[in-house]
């Protein structure tokens, strides 16, 4: 059993008690008798000579109270048998964690580290580790944690923070909440305190893209609540952009030559930031757009009619192909800055595919179902691909025009609970390390294989291609009733209850005159 | 005399007038036989029809020239014995047992001794002198002084070896007035029978004070016994009064059972009355039953 107010059932536990002393009864007095001849089996123990005079009904009115105190306040929680004693981290495993500082470091290898450092100041106990926003446990240790067991386990993976979490798994648990961002579900009741909180301005690339011609189109984005000045930089930090200073909420499209684009982009700023980039795509996400898809897919519609604010329409009539398994475009945000119209590739990476593999090499590779086969700008639209068990390559997803990609979600159909976020900013580092095939239909289309969002994800951990000066927020959050030290911690506290509790019942009983003295 | 009051003696000697005329029963139901049937001489007076002519004096006869007989008692018959408990259980409440019990066994012995007989006053317990005898009224200020200087105390002897030393079965049977509240009850009762046995004729008067007839007591409370000194704590209330009260009454209907068994008149007297009264009511009504 655990207490949620231990304090506050500690005041209410000493109130009466001293309520109690002050009605004390005076000691018994002593009188010469004739003879106790009459009054033998009435005698009462000399012990309780200086007991509390307390007449039944009070006794039971205060018992009654103080339980009823008890439970609408302190809150006795019966559920230990359930609940781990110790702490609970929960770690963030969203994409946005693998963004890297401009030291190289990534987000989420910062903040295992500041969580190991506050845990190592914590009393020994048990320590479960949670994933958010999924809040399974990964893990229980004791005492010191294995490092590189929990990089393992707390690798960030393709997800994004759901509209609603759990939260009630939660209940009793002390949750030492890791995050780079507040998520916008959290409950109105959970306490947070903020161990650590960047500044209120994020940057980031929110899109790229190039044509034929050779020109690359890179859209900054600033949120947050100052101006920041951005550039991009390549590797090892020499700039080949200007310094532009963007006002917070505002746009910049970097235009350079492709082959200039060739290394690894990096943004670079003159701030930190708190806000990860797609909390704020999260938050920001625009309205309902359409989905064209290019062949009718029952399973597929129904996926997408599952996402709010989406509309599914069939690219053709003619379709031939059934797909059973795709993939689920999901526009994040309408941007300000609109590519131009026209033939071109709109290629995912700081590098133009230049050598595109022919058909055969393409059907030659695993089937990836969930991978983003082809991402072509044709009349404004971006096309999706799915490679079918039969090798064959189909287009599934067409991407309404007048938009501009900045994420994608992928979701396995098989587990579309569960959506799978991607950045856009991930697929550039595609362009650069893996081949790109172009089918017939689909010109230049990159391709990477290992499909989804793991995949970037380990790109991600290799390829420098993401910066901003990102602090890792970390953030404890309490709910309330984990807001109080284990009851497991303070069995005195129990103790004391059940004995206050049973003192006055057991004094009433010893109060009762014995049947046999009558 | 803290004990008595200046007009005692004068109420007593107003009591004895109003109620031991000759032939009157003694304090104890002690009948006066006495006189005309012993052999001690007490006065002559004439002779009238249905004396015996036996009790005919002949030498007056021939002094006076009319006949005279001489008026004879009986020594023996004529001795009254009184108990007085001064165990520390007598020393107890308002008015005091042991005050009443004293001022109880001074009425009765000046009673006696107006009535002719002779009082021995035993002291069972206590401090103070431990017999006083009253054989004449003359006596009856000294009497009294002594009665006065009895204080109550622990300490005390068995009950049935006082009574068996201070009336020996050797002596001649008279009434023996027991003063007590009698709380060893089992001593009693054997004290009783042995004067019994002893030939003698026992009477108990139980004495008690008010508060042990109705106890005014109330919480928690630490009762030290007035003979052993043990204590014991216990709280007053209502179930603790109705067991005092019960075991109370026990205690009395065992004595007067046992007193009626052997034929001991039986009285209880409660302090906050008057003792004369009292013993002018036991004389009413033992006079009245002979």
């Amino acid at each position: 059993m655990s207490l949620e107010s231990p304090f506050v059932l500690l005041a209410l536990i000493t109130l009466p008690l001293v309520l109690a002393w002050l009605g004390r009864r005076a000691p018994r007095i002593a009188m010469n008798w004739p003879s106790l001849r009459f009054l033998p089996e009435l005698v009462e123990p000399t012990r309780e000579r200086r007991g509390l005079a307390m007449p039944p009904l009070w006794v039971i009115l205060t018992a009654g109270s103080i339980g009823s105190m008890v439970v609408a306040i302190a809150r006795p929680l019966l559920d230990d048998d359930k609940e781990p004693a110790g702490i609970t981290v929960l770690f963030d495993v969203t994409a946005s964690m693998a963004w890297r500082d401009p030291a190289g470091r990534t987000r989420w290898r910062v903040a295992l580290d500041r969580t190991l450092e506050e845990l190592a100041s914590e009393p020994r106990g048990r320590i479960t580790w949670r994933t958010y926003p999924d809040l399974s446990t990964v893990a229980v240790t004791e005492g010191r944690a294995d490092r590189t067991r929990l990089e393992a386990l707390l690798t960030p993976r393709c997800a994004v923070a759901p509209a609603a979490v759990a939260w009630s798994t939660l209940q009793g648990e002390r949750v030492l909440f890791v995050t780079d961002g507040a998520p916008t579900s959290l409950p109105a009741d959970v306490a947070v305190r903020e161990t650590a909180v960047g500044g209120g301005t994020n940057a980031g690339i929110v899109s790229a893209a190039c044509d034929e011609d050779g020109t690359c189109w890179i859209v900054v984005h600033v949120a947050g609540d100052a101006p920041r000045d951005v550039w991009l930089a390549d590797r090892a930090g020499t700039a080949f952009t200007e310094r532009v200073r963007i006002e917070p909420g505002g746009f910049h499209t970097f235009q350079r030559a492709s082959a200039e684009l060739r290394a690894p982009v990096s943004l670079r700023t003159n701030g930190e930031d708190a806000l990860a980039l797609d909390d704020w795509v999260q938050e920001h996400a625009s309205g309902p757009t359409s989905v064209r898809l290019a062949f009718g897919s029952t399973v597929l519609e129904r996926v997408l009619a599952s996402l709010s604010g989406f509309r599914t329409a069939l690219e053709g009539e003619d379709a031939d192909v059934v797909v059973t398994r795709g993939a689920v475009a999901h526009q994040y945000a309408r941007a300000e800055v609109r590519l131009e119209a026209g033939d071109g590739e709109f290629a995912p990476g700081s590098l133009l595919a230049q050598d595109v593999p022919d058909r055969e090499t393409f059907s030659r590779l695993e089937p990836l179902p969930l991978a983003v086969r082809s991402v072509h700008r044709e009349g404004a639209r971006v096309l999706f691909s799915a490679r079918m068990e039969d090798g064959r390559v189909v287009p599934v997803i067409v991407i309404e025009e007048n938009t501009l990609l900045v994420g994608i979600s992928l979701d396995s159909l098989e587990a579309h609970r569960q959506r799978y976020h991607v950045p856009l900013l991930f697929a550039l580092s595609l362009a650069v390390l893996r081949e790109r095939l172009v089918q017939p239909g689909f010109p230049r289309m990159p391709v990477a294989d290992g499909g989804g969002c793991q995949n970037l994800l380990a790109l991600a951990e290799t390829d420098q291609v993401w910066s901003s000066a990102t602090s890792t927020a970390l953030r404890e959050v309490r709910s309330e009733n984990a807001s109080s030290p284990r009851g497991s911690e303070r069995p005195w506290l129990i103790a004391a209850l059940i004995l206050w509790l049973l003192g006055p019942c057991l004094r009433l009983l010893r109060a009762r005159p014995r049947p046999s003295a009558s | 005399m803290r004990r008595f009051p200046p007009s005692f003696l004068e109420r007593v000697q107003h009591l004895s007038a109003a109620w031991v005329p000759p032939g009157m029963a003694l304090p104890g139901g002690l009948p006066r036989r006495g006189i005309g049937e012993g052999l001690v001489f007490e006065d002559h007076r004439e002779y009238t029809a249905g004396d015996d002519p036996r009790s005919i004096d002949w030498n007056a006869t021939a002094r006076l020239g009319e006949p005279f007989v001489k008026r004879t008692r009986r020594e023996e018959g004529r001795r009254l014995g009184i108990v007085v408990d001064a165990t520390a259980s007598m020393n107890f409440g308002t008015p005091n047992k042991l005050d009443a019990a004293i001022r109880l066994a001074a009425a009765m012995g000046l009673l006696a001794v107006r009535s002719g007989a002779r009082v021995n006053v035993v002291r069972l317990g206590g401090n103070g002198p431990r017999s006083s005898n009253l054989d004449r009224w003359a006596q009856a200020r000294a009497f009294l002084e002594g009665l006065d200087a009895i204080e109550a105390d622990a300490p005390r002897r068995p009950v049935v070896d006082t009574l068996r030393s201070a009336f020996p079965a050797s002596h001649a049977r008279r009434a023996v007035i027991l003063l007590t509240d009698a709380y060893e009850l089992e001593e009693w009762l054997h004290g009783l029978e042995s004067l019994c046995a002893s030939g003698h004729r026992p009477v108990l008067w139980q004495v008690f004070a008010p508060e042990e007839i109705h106890p005014p007591l109330e919480g928690a409370l630490q009762l030290v016994d007035a003979e052993g000194g043990e204590t014991r704590d216990l709280s007053w209330n209502d179930a603790t009064r109705n067991v005092y009260q019960h075991r109370l009454e026990q205690f009395l209907e065992t004595l007067e059972r046992t007193c009626a068994r052997h034929r001991i008149p039986w009285q209880a007297h409660v302090t906050d009355r008057d003792e004369l009264l009292e013993l002018q009511r036991f004389l009413r009504r033992t006079r009245e039953v002979p």
